[in-house]
């Protein structure tokens, strides 16, 4: 496997093959990126292919001393909260597909958790976040990545990641209690309505 | 609880290594009791289950084509902008030169000498034929000062200011 750096210098020289290489390795994460932050997976294609044309055009420009996944992740970032801005939020109702139907309020608490409604939750109430509180939450909390790479990629502080970690998380918790319920454990509710629960 | 993870890494909010956290999501997804533990103190931690969410290959097979796609056209683009502005330069030049001989001659000769200030419209033969009916650019006498013309020559985006001076023969 080529070395990245070796990669993105043939890519900037115009190897084409290099430039695919690099697509192909990046485009996974970019994706999941730009699918976490606009909700939906045609915006997330649209907003990659942007993103890639966008680095490719600039690679001749591209600084080796700079980390290159820190300005990939940025790019795509911005260019994810500027499609979002300019389509406006999404409705908090996104129709199911074909054949499926809301599953029963009891049973998906004892079982395995339905992703696609966990989804439809953080489309809507991710929403009401504010960008910047959007975008931490999505880079650490779903997408794991370290706080210090979240901060670089932002351009802030690590205590400002957490700071607005910490208030994306009070707003999703709120509005995750009040309109989804079903996908709060029961042991959670339980108690959030003061009741004694064996744990 | 046997048979259960460790939530600790997860639920201090440590990095854990990728491979190592996906293992840590996929059980809370399907284990209701870690489940209950996650959100124990914090139910917004359910969303980071999230991140099991797959790519769907096709999804990924599109963003390969549609960049591929993308970089071709704009290398397209380039390129013509390119050949548009040299093709531009290199008739502009070509005119600049007649342009000098017709200054020349005037000297002496019994033409009407051009008006300063007056925008005269110029046509071009190109190897693609005259393009007639639009006019290739234009050139306007700026100023004739004793024996010389200082001429603008404006051709599609390509702007020249020169002078022609027949005493100091330029």
């Amino acid at each position: 496997m080529r070395d990245e750096g070796e990669l993105i210098r043939a890519a900037a020289d115009g190897d084409v093959e290099s430039v695919n290489e690099l697509v192909r390795r990046k485009r996974e994460q970019v994706v999941r990126i730009a699918y976490q932050i606009t909700g939906d997976w045609e915006d997330a294609v649209d907003v990659s292919q942007g993103v890639f044309v966008r680095l490719w055009k600039g690679l001749g420009r591209y600084d080796p001393a700079r980390r290159f996944d820190t300005w990939l992740y940025r790019i795509t970032v911005n260019a994810a909260i500027d499609l979002v801005r300019r389509r406006g939020p999404r409705g908090s109702h996104q129709p199911l597909p074909e054949g499926a139907s809301e599953p029963e309020a009891v049973s998906r608490t004892e079982s395995a958790l339905d992703l696609a409604e966990l989804r439809r939750a953080f489309v809507a109430l991710s929403a009401q976040l504010a960008p910047k509180q959007r975008i931490a939450f999505v880079l650490r909390e779903i997408e794991g990545l370290e706080t210090a790479k979240v901060a670089r990629i932002m351009k802030v502080t690590e205590s400002t990641v957490r700071n607005h970690i910490l208030q994306a998380r009070r707003s999703l918790r709120a509005g995750l209690e009040r309109e989804y319920p079903g996908l709060v454990p029961v042991a959670r509710r339980a108690r959030g309505r003061g009741e004694d629960v064996e744990s | 609880m046997t048979g259960h993870p460790d939530l600790t890494p997860i639920l201090r909010g440590a990095e854990l290594p990728p491979a190592a956290r996906r293992e840590l999501l996929a059980h809370l997804q399907s284990c209701p009791a870690c489940r209950a533990a996650l959100v124990e103190d914090d139910t917004s931690a359910l969303f980071s289950l999230l991140a099991l969410e797959p790519v769907p290959d096709t999804v990924l097979a599109r963003v390969s084509r549609g960049v591929a796609d993308g970089i071709a056209r704009e290398s397209r683009r380039v390129s013509t902008r390119r050949a548009t502005a040299i093709g531009s330069l290199a008739a502009a030049l070509l005119l600049a030169a007649v342009l000098g001989v017709y200054l020349r001659s005037r000297n002496g000769a019994p033409a009407d000498p051009p008006i300063p200030g007056k925008l005269v419209e110029v046509e071009l033969e190109t190897p693609a034929g005259p393009q007639g009916g639009q006019p290739a650019g234009f050139f306007e006498v700026l100023d004739s000062p004793g024996s010389a013309d200082v001429v603008s020559l404006s051709i599609e985006e390509v702007d020249l200011v020169m002078i022609f001076d027949e005493e100091l023969g330029i």
